[in-house]
């Protein structure tokens, strides 16, 4: 159920734009009455995982408690004695004190290795009838180690990944073209946000009747694509009602990848740089970037990226183009654009919004 | 005892006024006022200086030819002045950044600066499997303004102004909780169909559909129109399009509201082949509605779920 007062008005509300959002966000964090999020409960198991460290003077009469004692002592405390089972914690510490002992099994140890080497270098190695035997051999040919197996595996899930990338991107981004190229009388874009599987459209448009029209337009150019007309609803716009219409477009899953032949590499450390000489290659003005969670899968990682951009529609199509043909480790989870003001021009900037996820093989 | 509670709801032209007392699973009702009220709400009266002199003026009126005390006051306005959007948030997205997107993008979609918005994220959480779901709301400060002036003249302070889709969904979902499936309600208003859809655990959205373009009054269309156009709503919103599937699948069509008239309703249920009901508060198994009022009228309570649903 969704409970909403609006008396109970936001807090500091200045939602207007990412600076003073940005300080809203602070604000909230500092205060009693903040939400308790996600991350505030990994915080809470973070800290309930840590060892408890014992207060120093805990401490110390414990470690006191383990000194040898030449001759016996009067019976401890009550106090210290209840800490007696703590003792065992300790066992690392006790053998550090006694260190003679441990020395000469070490020694021995690594003595035994030793000999064992050498006893084995000069069977293996000295020039007797021995030394053709069937081990050298096996040695000539190239063996994999488990790193190198686990890294060829990778390797080939990695570039399974970037085939699928590469495939999801251009869909995604023919679907951005075809919509910002398509013009419709009477219909302006508020709003364009595709996913992989769906796109959201909001337009304006002077009456409900022609944002109908626009469903039936939108469902003969998608023909392979389920078009639905969420909701209409009143929009005053510079003193005139208009009507906003939200609209969802499924897309139909991707059929098989193939695979991707050459392509340019790309990392958590050079992603900012090569999104940046893009954007900027494109006359595009940076407006954000940040890194969000790292997601583990087997042998690769996912890192989240967020990354805004603001300048004319071709140029952020052109930008889409270039990494996505150049860096399949990027995959655009999400692209958002919309004016900035209240309707889409073709003459006019947008701002680009991207939810990026960057695959690389998990270091090892 | 329990406190007496005023819920008043505002409709285009008209309000909708319980006087009632709420117990343990019991409402009386003491007083059902409906009146049409002196000016259309819609953009243009709200900005006459007089307009909120004059509502509240009304409301006074009414106040004082039903005997009523105008305390615990509760407004309940109606979904088509707010923007409420599903916003699909990454669900590994950080904290920060959560908020910065949600708010971002609801910002975004406003014909007007954000400055004029008050947006709020009500407790709302649906998790699919790779995204978070998240309701945002934007009220026009504009129009929360405009009837926190009505209450100011009318000397009167609501504890809660509240949103009729949500406050119906609530009843809906204490009053009948054995619905299994999506169901939409829909309120016959004076200008179009407030349609909420909700399944057995959330909220899912909420549509105004206007009778024409020219946002008629119910009143100058014949029933046959009335009937075809919420036939080609729940069509378009039940029917799938070429691949995939519908975004909703309703189960069941509930109907209320002050222009609904009983008389629809085999006529709707000839039409579809999913159950048509109507939204009468009385027939909840789960709650008692008792009533000292004759103008609350026990076969036609369809026609007070919103001040209702203020009240649980």
């Amino acid at each position: 159920m969704v409970k909403l007062n609006l008396l109970e008005i936001p807090g500091k509300q200045a939602v207007t734009s990412g600076k003073e959002q940005k300080g809203v966000g602070k604000e909230e964090k500092s205060t009693e009455g903040q939400e308790f999020s996600i991350d505030s409960i990994d915080q809470l198991f973070k800290s309930t995982q840590k060892p408890t460290p014992l207060p120093l003077e805990e401490q110390r009469e414990v470690r006191a408690d383990k000194i040898p004692k030449p001759s016996p002592k009067p019976s401890p405390s009550p106090e210290i004695s209840q800490r007696r089972p703590q003792k065992k914690e300790y066992i690392p510490d006790e053998r550090f004190e006694e260190p003679g002992a441990n020395r000469k099994i070490i020694f021995g140890i690594v003595g035994a290795l030793v000999i064992i080497i050498v006893a084995l270098l000069i069977y293996w190695f000295l020039p007797t009838g021995k030394k053709e035997a069937p081990p050298l051999v096996v040695e000539e040919t190239p063996v994999q180690t488990q790193e190198q197996i686990a890294s060829q595996m990778s390797r080939e899930e990695l570039e399974k990944q970037f085939s699928n990338n590469f495939s999801n991107n251009s869909s995604s981004l023919t679907m951005a073209k075809n919509l910002l190229h398509s013009s419709y009388e009477g219909v302006e874009y508020s709003i364009l946000v595709v996913t992989q599987d769906l796109v959201q459209l909001s337009v304006l448009s002077n009456s409900p009747e022609e944002a109908e029209y626009y469903k039936n337009y939108l469902s003969n150019k998608f023909p392979q694509s389920s078009v639905k007309l969420v909701g209409t609803s009143e929009s005053p716009v510079d003193n005139t009602v208009m009507y906003l219409s939200d609209f969802y477009i499924s897309l139909s899953p991707l059929g098989a990848t193939s695979p991707i032949s050459s392509y340019r590499e790309v990392n958590s450390n050079s992603i900012k740089s090569v999104l940046d000489a893009a954007a900027q290659s494109h006359q595009l003005r940076i407006q954000y970037f940040n890194k969000g969670k790292q997601i583990k899968s087997g042998l690769l990682v996912q890192t989240n990226y967020y990354y805004h951009l603001r300048g004319l529609p071709e140029s952020v199509l052109n930008f889409l183009r270039d990494i996505i043909n150049t860096y399949p480790a990027i995959k655009f989870n999400k692209i958002a654009i919309n004016p900035g003001n209240y309707t889409f021009k073709n003459e006019g900037e947008v701002l680009a919004r991207f939810i990026i996820i960057l695959n690389e093989i998990r270091p090892s | 005892m329990s406190e007496k509670i005023n819920s008043i709801s505002f409709q285009d032209n008209r309000v909708s006024w319980l006087n009632a007392e709420l117990g343990d699973h019991t409402i009386t009702v003491n007083r059902a006022i409906e009146s049409l009220l002196p000016l259309v709400i819609n953009l243009e009266n709200i900005q006459q200086a007089t307009a909120p002199t004059q509502m509240a003026n009304h409301l006074r009126t009414l106040a004082s030819s039903h005997d009523i005390s105008i305390e615990n006051i509760r407004f309940v306005l109606p979904s088509k002045f707010l923007l409420v959007k599903r916003i699909l948030v990454d669900q590994y997205v950080t904290n920060e950044n959560f908020r910065e997107i949600v708010m971002d993008e609801m910002s975004q979609i406003l014909s007007e600066s954000s400055d004029n918005y008050y947006i709020y994220t009500p407790e709302f959480q649906s998790t699919n499997e790779n995204y978070r779901e998240i309701i945002s709301v934007a009220f026009k400060k504009q129009i929360l303004q405009f009837f926190q002036d009505i209450a100011s003249k009318a000397d009167i302070t609501p504890d809660q102004i509240l949103v009729n889709c949500f406050t119906v969904d609530s009843l809906f979902r204490k009053f009948f909780p054995d619905q299994i499936g999506q169901s939409l309600l829909a309120n016959f208003s004076e200008r179009g169909y407030e349609i909420v859809i909700s399944d057995e655990k959330n909220f899912l959205t909420t549509i105004f559909k206007p009778y024409s373009k020219s946002l008629m009054s119910i009143e100058q269309l014949d029933d046959e129109e009335i009937l075809s156009m919420f036939d080609s709503i729940i069509e378009e919103i039940q029917i799938p399009g070429s691949i995939g599937n519908p975004i909703y699948s309703i189960s069941q069509i509930y109907l209320y509201g002050s222009y609904f008239k009983p008389q629809w309703l085999d006529m709707l249920r000839s039409q579809f082949s999913i159950p048509v009901h109507t939204l009468n508060p009385m027939d909840t198994r789960e709650w008692r509605l008792i009533t000292n009022d004759p103008a609350f009228n026990p076969d036609e309570a369809y026609r007070f779920v919103e001040p209702l649903s203020t009240l649980i």
